[in-house]
């Protein structure tokens, strides 16, 4: 039994230090991010500079704290996003069923079908490159899942007696879906949205990666990594320092999605 | 050989959970004899699946028991788990409430009741099938030849239970544990497969443990009864005696309870209260707090099992001092 | 004499099957066959049957719950059948169902007090709302101190004494009871019987009383009618068809009570299941489970035929007498 609860210990304590991080960046970095010292360049990790410096002499570990405000306001936009219409289109195709449910999934259906960061690439493209219109596609991106989800859990729910019971009242549809059913069939969308954030994080930095993300001189793990590419084999910290970092955020919320499905199946 | 297939003596089944220690079959002693059929009655929660269970050796792991359980002459409490593997399915069976549940969804009908003699008596493969054909028109199967190749879910009701029952039946077992077999089943299947059950019992000389908690099915088909309440056993007697005249007020009150041609149009009676919870220690009578006879005595001391008339035991101290109020 | 409260004519509902072959058009599961029945105000009306039989369907369908594929459901002198609406939700005031099944009947989700105020606020009934609550719950037994628990807190019979609650708090005068003591143990059946016979004499409700149980409607309804494959096979004043059982079925239910028998005639066992209702037998749908079959029953569907007043028969043993 006690087992069970590892995973959820283990992403609570990495998520938790990153947002830690996070929130201390809002107030204090160790040097300014967008300072550059041209007589520090590539310096390797060391008293005055934790984890070095990069090409243009800043400081990386002030850089990677910033960088973390990005990616969870990109993972919190974006699943919140996909969350709200997910839920909305998930319900009602589950609650109403019939024509209306198949239309709609067959929607969600070539959407999944279609590669996410092709889509965002495209998406981009056309509405331009920068931070908004990233976060927008990521959020699409992550529409149908939720919505696959949710329709599962309302197409189970409304057979139920107490869904039933709320019609007879007389109570309005719109109600019974999401007043009624609603709670009854958030905990797997919860597992699912916190494994969404891992995603969501992951397609922000690839995006960055690919220079159609977060544009200079905001600081993004992503972007950090592209940057530090060209100089890998001379000032390997740049690139291990923010890849350690979206290992561990994908890591972390993939922990706590494990951990909250066990604790939802243990109170079962 | 004596007459006792399974003698349960003095058998506590306890809990220790997260919530604290608690025990949920008290005290409980009885016998099955050859070619009987036994009723253990009871609400839910009464503790009558798990006396069932612990005969099997199919208790919750952490289950504590203590007593001594004596099969075939046999003691076979502590378990073990490599004699009762060889018991389970050949000497005792279990018929479950649910049929759907109890069969493999994935597996032909025929071939539940095929792995059951596999594992225990015939190895020769043709040998079995015309065996298998033979338990299932045992239990009143149709078409059998059919039948064998179908699967639980394109069965109706009443035929899963006697597919459940044919599995159970197959090695030839000494003793059935029947777990409320007839509850999911409407009541013209329900009279069908009590009529199969008593015939089983006639034909086969097995012994039957039958669970229940409607008292006109245990009246219809059993020959012994006990009656629980909150873990302990509070009167036990052969039917014909319980329904004559009962001795405890819990029995009587549930049989007032229920509404019969002569109740039209009057109140039902009804036995105040509820069923105290288990993790309560009550000193007393676990029935005082809702007893309409219930003295001081009553709530301090917990009264022993005794035989109040020829084999006729009750666990209350007022029993034979006053005559119940029928009706 | 005074008109039925509500009446029901020659109701039918019908569930479409899925389509599998292309040129066939898909059967379709006859839940409902043409049942019609009529309860005086005051009246408790029993629907028996065993699983199958449409029952529940009729129940529920007269509750409005969906909408008759056939038929006339007259309420007060109104037809109901195709309300929508505004007008629909104006009669969840007046008809109201008790589930079966108290687990599910409750959000498990909500506390107890969200639960009773719900109906309460969708019919913007607000005013005097936490008095009326307190009320209604000192009338089935219960105090204010349930109204902060979740449903998974309380016992099977509190949690139908809720059940039976909402379904009281709006008020309404008719209340179709779907199986409302099956799930429960004897001592507390009991109990929740004498509830619903108390309030049906402090409120002057109306019952539709569905259920497996020959004892239990017995005991509280005063006209049954028994269902078999969705159709009502006898009707009867209680008394009634206990004493004097004419469809061979209701011969066999009473039969089958388990502890004493119904009839003096001894047991009788009817051989295998109901039959499926997507593709029911011809002619009478009882016939290939009849102890007393005749050759016009495989071929010729009887007609219902009155024997006695109030008291009804779909049989052909009765035609000509």
């Amino acid at each position: 039994m006690k087992k069970k609860r590892i995973s959820l210990r283990i992403g609570v304590i990495i998520i938790s230090s990153i947002m830690a991080m996070m929130l201390i960046s809002f107030f204090y970095t160790p040097y300014s991010v967008t300072e550059m010292n041209k007589r520090e360049r590539f310096s390797p990790p060391n008293s005055s500079h934790l984890l070095g410096t990069d090409n243009f002499g800043r400081d990386i570990l002030s850089r990677l704290m910033k960088g973390s405000q990005t990616a969870f306001f990109v993972g919190g936009v974006a699943v919140s996003i996909g969350l709200i219409f997910g839920i909305a289109i998930g319900a009602t195709a589950g609650y109403f069923g019939g024509v209306l449910d198949e239309f709609i999934m067959r929607i969600m259906d070539s959407m999944m079908a279609f590669p996410g960061i092709l889509f965002a690439l495209m998406f981009v493209s056309i509405f331009g490159v920068g931070i908004k219109n990233t976060i927008i596609a990521i959020g699409i991106m992550s529409i149908p899942s939720f919505a696959r989800i949710t329709r599962s859990g309302y197409m189970q729910h409304k057979e139920f007696e107490y869904v039933k019971n709320a019609r007879v009242k007389g109570i309005s549809t719109f109600r019974i879906i999401f007043a009624h059913i609603l709670p009854n069939v958030m905990s797997p969308i919860i597992v699912a949205a916190s494994m969404g954030f891992s995603s969501a994080v992951l397609s922000e930095a690839a995006l960055s990666y690919l220079g159609l993300g977060v544009q200079p001189p905001d600081p993004s793990w992503g972007r950090m990594l592209n940057e530090s590419q060209v100089y890998i084999s001379m000032a390997p910290w740049y690139a291990i320092a923010p890849g350690i970092m979206i290992t561990l955020i994908v890591l972390g919320f993939n922990f706590l999605g494990d951990g909250i499905r066990d604790m939802q199946d243990k109170g079962k | 050989m004596s007459e006792n297939i399974l003698s349960i003596k003095n058998l506590n089944i306890s809990f220790e959970t997260q919530k604290g220690f608690f025990s949920a079959v008290k005290d409980i002693s009885f016998e099955v004899r050859r070619n009987s059929i036994t009723g253990i009655v009871g609400e839910s929660g009464c503790g009558k699946s798990l006396t069932s269970l612990s005969v099997i050796g199919l208790l919750p792991e952490n289950a504590v028991t203590e007593g001594r359980i004596k099969f075939m002459d046999e003691e076979i409490l502590p378990y073990n788990e490599k004699v009762m593997r060889k018991i389970r399915g050949k000497e005792i069976s279990m018929i479950f409430q649910e049929p759907m549940t109890a069969l493999n969804p994935l597996w032909k009908v025929g071939r539940q009741i095929d792995e059951n003699l596999k594992l225990h008596t015939v190895s020769d493969k043709k040998e079995r099938f015309s065996r298998v054909l033979e338990i299932m028109n045992d239990v009143g199967l149709p078409d059998v030849v059919n039948l064998y190749h179908k699967y639980p879910h394109e069965l109706s009701g009443g035929m899963r239970q006697r597919i459940v029952i044919a599995v159970a039946i197959a090695c030839r077992p000494k003793l059935i544990i029947a777990d409320e077999p007839t509850t999911a089943l409407d009541v013209t299947i329900q009279a069908q497969i009590l009529e199969l059950l008593k015939e089983i019992k006639i034909r086969s000389g097995s012994s039957i443990i039958f669970i229940s908690h409607d008292l006109g099915v245990v009246r219809e088909i059993c020959d012994e009864v006990c009656v629980m309440y909150s873990g302990y056993i509070v009167e036990k007697a052969n039917t014909a005696a319980i329904f004559e005249k009962q001795y405890h007020p819990y029995t009587l009150g549930l049989i007032r309870s229920i509404p019969t041609v002569e109740s039209k149009g009057k109140t039902l009676y009804v036995i105040n209260g509820k069923v105290p919870s288990i993790y309560d220690d009550i000193p007393g009578c676990p029935f005082a707090s809702r007893c309409e006879y219930a003295e001081k005595k009553c709530e301090v001391h917990l009264p022993e099992l005794r035989e109040i008339s020829g084999n006729h035991y009750v666990r209350c101290a007022k029993a034979g001092e006053i005559t119940w109020n029928r009706r | 004499m005074e008109s039925p409260l509500i009446k029901v004519l020659n109701l039918k509902k019908h569930y479409p099957l899925k389509k599998v072959k292309l040129f066939e058009s898909p059967g379709s599961v006859k839940a409902l066959n043409g049942v019609s029945f009529s309860i005086r105000k005051g009246e408790t009306f029993g629907l028996v049957g065993e699983s199958g039989s449409g029952k529940s369907t009729a129940g529920h369908t007269i509750a409005r719950l969906f909408e008759a594929t056939e038929g006339k459901i007259i309420y007060k002198n109104r037809d109901i059948t195709r309300l929508k609406g505004k007008s629909l939700k104006e009669l969840r005031k007046e008809i109201q169902i008790v589930f079966q099944d108290t687990y599910g009947s409750l959000n498990p989700k909500k506390t107890i007090e969200w639960i009773l105020k719900e109906p309460l606020k969708a019919h913007g009934l607000e005013r005097k709302m936490d008095e009326n609550i307190r009320e209604y719950l000192e009338m089935v037994g219960l105090d204010e101190t349930y109204l902060k628990r979740y449903p998974h807190e309380l016992s099977g019979g509190q949690r139908q004494r809720i059940g039976i609650l909402s379904a009281l708090i709006l008020k309404p005068e008719f209340i179709v009871a779907d199986e409302p003591v099956s799930a429960l143990d004897v001592s507390v059946q009991a109990q929740i019987l004498n509830l619903l016979k108390g309030l049906q004499n402090r409120l002057g409700l109306t019952y539709l009383f569905i259920s497996h149980d020959l004892n239990v409607v017995h005991y509280l309804c005063d006209k049954i009618g028994v269902m078999y494959l969705g159709e009502i096979v006898e009707s009867a004043g209680s008394g009634e068809l206990y004493k004097n059982p004419l469809h061979p079925y209701t011969q066999a239910l009473l039969s089958a009570i388990p502890g004493e028998s119904g009839l003096n005639c001894g047991r009788i066992i009817l051989q295998g299941d109901a039959p499926n209702p997507t593709n029911p037998p011809p002619g009478c749908h009882f016939h290939p489970r009849c102890f007393k079959k005749m050759d016009i029953c495989s071929k010729i569907p009887p007609g219902e035929i009155e024997i006695s007043d109030g008291h009804r028969v779909k049989c052909h043993l009765y035609y000509g007498k």
